[in-house]
């Protein structure tokens, strides 16, 4: 009993963990789309259309980052429900 | 007039002209170092003991960390796990004693640098992409590409983005929470020197586990990411 208490406790600090880190993963891919975009822009003398287009893709990049996360929870669920 | 701040990398020589990072980074590692040899040697004495001692000694103070280390690898990898025990067990060392050592005085936690968080982070950059290779070959590249061929114009680009957005979130936030956590300590020792920075300095414990275990719990999500064998 102690022990699948604490294995369910350590459960929900690693998804915790998992899901804490998706806020500052998501922030950072758009911003790294921008200053990709923004860098190529300065070198091609494009502004502001590349900017704009690694703006989306950085987007993208934040929902994948959900969808990939989502995409495990509901594996894990499933393996959770047939045991 | 300002007397100078006392750390312990100004008692040597060869340190003090080092950036306070770097010195202490140094000064971790050879204290690590001693932990590991000490344990080694005796180790290596007791080979032959397989009944455990009676008394707490040094020998299995090392051995519960090795085992408590193991046991969280290969309870978050899986089977597979045992082949990360040494990458993520150093780097798990490393912070933890970086981070601890913020609470010594004297001592300037290496991880509340930028440099030394990022290069721990790009550590396990490299080393994903290098267990990506070595499991899938050339292979590994399809996981950039996406479902379909002619998605790839469009997924490259995002997955590079995905990519590249890790590690700097994993150095950041390591180097954030440290930061924060120290000069919250420093501000408070400040203010009023007795008692009041010690449930600070009881956070600062808190945090500098956590933000190891956080650190290997994500750099253990990445590698398994690299070696699973199915679609994205």
């Amino acid at each position: 009993m102690v022990m699948s208490l604490s294995d369910s406790k350590r459960d929900v600090v690693k998804s915790l963990i998992s899901y804490s880190s998706l806020g500052l993963e998501m922030g950072l891919s758009v911003a790294i789309g921008i200053a990709i975009g923004y860098f190529l822009d300065s070198f091609f003398k494009t502004y502001p259309y590349l900017t704009i287009i690694f703006m989306i893709f950085g987007i993208v990049a934040a929902m994948k980052t959900i969808y990939v996360l989502l995409k495990k929870i509901a594996k894990e669920d499933e393996r959770d429900n047939s045991k | 007039m300002e007397h100078e701040v006392f750390t312990w990398a100004s008692l040597f020589p060869f340190l003090k002209k080092l950036p306070p990072h770097v010195s202490n980074a140094i000064i971790v590692s050879v204290i690590l170092l001693i932990i590991v040899v000490l344990g080694y040697r005796q180790l290596r004495r007791t080979e032959d003991e397989i009944v455990p001692e009676p008394k707490i000694t040094f020998r299995n103070f090392v051995e519960m960390i090795v085992e408590t280390l193991s046991n969280i690898i290969v309870d978050t990898m899986g089977p597979r796990g045992k082949e990360f025990v040494l990458i993520v067990g150093t780097l798990a060392l490393f912070i933890l004693f970086n981070n601890l050592s913020g609470l010594v005085p004297g001592f300037l936690p290496a991880t509340d640098n930028v440099n030394t968080t990022f290069a721990c982070s790009l550590t396990v950059f490299m080393m994903t992409h290098y267990y990506g290779f070595r499991e899938h070959g050339i292979k590994y590249l399809k996981q950039f590409v996406g479902p379909f061929w002619w998605l790839a114009p469009l997924m490259v680009p995002i997955e590079l983005i995905g990519h590249m957005a890790r590690p700097l979130s994993l150095g950041l936030r390591l180097f954030g929470n440290i930061t924060g956590d120290h000069l919250v300590t420093a501000i408070f020792f400040g203010l009023v020197p007795l008692m009041v920075p010690l449930p600070v300095m009881f956070l600062g414990l808190f945090v500098a586990f956590v933000q190891t275990f956080v650190f290997m719990l994500l750099s253990m999500a990445y590698f398994s990411g690299a070696i699973s064998h199915e679609e994205h």
